[in-house]
């Protein structure tokens, strides 16, 4: 039986969202991809084409949580619209059917848009014992090589498919690796995190549909859109680290007036993410905002940089292999704000400078 | 030599610049408007300005005639500034977070206008609601 496939404006009528919801949807996508405004219509006619591109998810060693952040189930925002533009043929956590029937439609997804279909990967793949991770009897690298073999690239969401992540940590018992380390004849978007920004994901698959390719990519392989701006160049707590003033405890006078955390373990100097602009929790705040360092999540090997709780200045400690040299490109890359960083790093305790303070230079926009 | 940090904060404070850019930027797209009809939208985002500057902004557009409020996955805003033709555009999601804001140099931005689709769509629930309330007519 051939189903008529509905269109876009069909499927959201279905589901109460109205036209002008779906207008202001591309719109801000347009913003987020630093798109000029004029992009917002093309952006809404390729996801209004019947070409909804198949989407097959695999889900190795992972905890979920990165397709939590994206469907944030409690309360599905607007990023949730990108799912009706595309076919999500296969996630394993999320689909109804199970057994044999799901590899039965992942197999069909496969067959029916060889070439063209777009694999998702969360979580890093064993080498170790092809026992520790499997589905449906088939080792996660056995799986990732089959079906990326038809795939037109690869999007590793979170930390762990992008740089080996958690698993990959010291010592590292599964033997883990990122997908780059298997894949090597596709496009690879990682998209790190721990979890990442839904929007981004969302973006990197509205740039897939509207243009046909992925968006431009930094030396680690992360889209430059989101991940060229580093923590600490545009956190809010930036003026205090300029002053030398620090918080030395997290209750102490200096963290009730929201100094900087940098002796208090922030990772933000060496780290490249969007989250003091994007935010977190429906854009509450972040980490930061909350009154915790960043841990530098969306970095290769945040795991074994030492203690969350140690300094910059005596936390770096480099991981072996290949993701260590992306840490050094990655160095190279974020020269800028490594200035800073170093800076801090030679001065040990002291900030780089003793400064008086600077009438409102530290103020925030609240609206 | 290290750059006088305190000097650059003070710069900072001080603000880009980009305030007059963009109303220089408002001003030759109404033009174009007025003579051609060609519309132009500025994301407000994709350019830095101190929340300072963009208070300054709003406040040298000054407030028009038409200021509307709109419900879609959370609330838009939509006003006419003091020079018509220039609307200010700002999308929020359903957590009220700021998504977007933008100007838009237009006879009137597309979001207010009730779009084709959701007239369509309109168009047949009411018909569907008529049959309803006649079967409800006749059962009586
Ligand atoms: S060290 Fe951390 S808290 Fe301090 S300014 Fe940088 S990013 Fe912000
Ligand atoms: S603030 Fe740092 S640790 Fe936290 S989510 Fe962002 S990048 Fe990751």
């Amino acid at each position: 039986m051939i189903r008529r496939q509905q269109t876009l404006g069909e499927r959201l009528e279905e589901r109460g969202i109205s036209r002008r919801s779906f207008l202001k949807f591309c719109t801000t996508t347009a913003s987020l991809l630093a798109l000029p405004p004029a992009f917002a219509p093309r952006i809404a006619e390729a996801l209004e084409s019947q070409r909804r591109p198949s989407v097959i998810w695999l889900s190795f060693q992972e905890c979920t949580g990165c397709s939590e952040s994206i469907l944030r189930a409690g309360s599905p925002s607007i990023e949730s619209l990108i799912f009706e533009a595309i076919s999500l043929d296969y996630h394993e956590t999320l689909q109804a059917a199970a057994g044999h029937q799901a590899e039965a439609a992942r197999e069909q997804a496969m067959a029916e848009n060889m070439g063209k279909y777009l694999v998702v990967v969360d979580g890093s793949v064993p080498l170790g014992n092809p026992g520790f991770s499997t589905v449906a009897g088939q080792s996660n690298v056995e799986t990732l090589k089959q079906v990326a073999k038809g795939a037109a690239a690869v999007i590793c969401m979170g930390t762990c498919s992008a740089f080996g992540g958690i698993p990959y940590a010291k010592p590292n018992p599964t033997g883990a690796v990122p997908v780059s380390e298997i894949i090597t004849d596709k496009p690879i978007v990682n998209v790190p995190g721990c979890p990442p920004i839904p929007a981004v994901m969302t973006s990197v698959i509205a740039h897939y549909i509207t243009f046909g390719s992925l968006p431009e990519l930094d030396d680690l392989g992360r889209p430059k859109v989101f991940y060229g701006q580093n923590i600490h160049d545009r956190c809010y707590r930036r003026p205090f680290y300029e002053r030398g003033q620090f918080a030395q405890s997290f209750d102490d006078e200096g963290a009730k007036a929201g100094w900087c955390l940098y002796k208090l373990g922030c990772k933000g100097p060496t780290t490249y993410n969007a989250c003091a602009v994007l935010k977190w929790n429906e854009g509450t705040s972040f980490p930061i905002e909350a009154g915790h360092g960043c841990l530098g999540c969306s970095e290769p090997n945040f795991w074994d940089k030492g203690s969350f709780y140690a300094p910059l200045s005596t936390a770096t400690e480099l991981g072996s292999g290949t993701v260590a040299a992306g840490v050094l490109a990655g160095a190279v890359l974020g020269a800028g704000a490594g200035y800073a960083g170093r800076k801090m790093q030679e001065k040990g305790k002291t900030g780089p400078f003793e400064a008086p303070p600077v009438a409102d230079a530290g103020q925030k926009e609240n609206s | 030599m290290r750059p006088d940090l305190n000097e650059v904060l003070r710069r900072r404070a001080a603000g880009t610049g980009n305030m007059v850019l963009v109303l220089h930027e408002v001003a030759h797209a109404l033009d174009r408007l007025a003579r051609t009809g060609e519309t132009h939208v500025i994301d407000l985002s994709s350019l830095p300005m101190t929340p300072v500057e963009l208070q300054q902004l709003i406040a040298s557009l000054g407030a028009g005639e038409v200021r509307a409020a709109i419900e879609a996955e959370g609330r838009s805003e939509v006003t006419e500034t003091g020079f018509s033709g220039v609307w200010l555009v700002t999308h929020r999601d359903t957590d009220d977070m700021l998504r977007g804001r933008y100007i838009e140099i237009t006879p009137l931005p597309e979001i207010l206008r009730s779009q084709d689709a959701d007239i369509r769509a309109a168009a047949a629930r009411l018909a569907r609601k008529l049959d309803q309330i006649s079967d409800l007519e006749e059962a009586s």
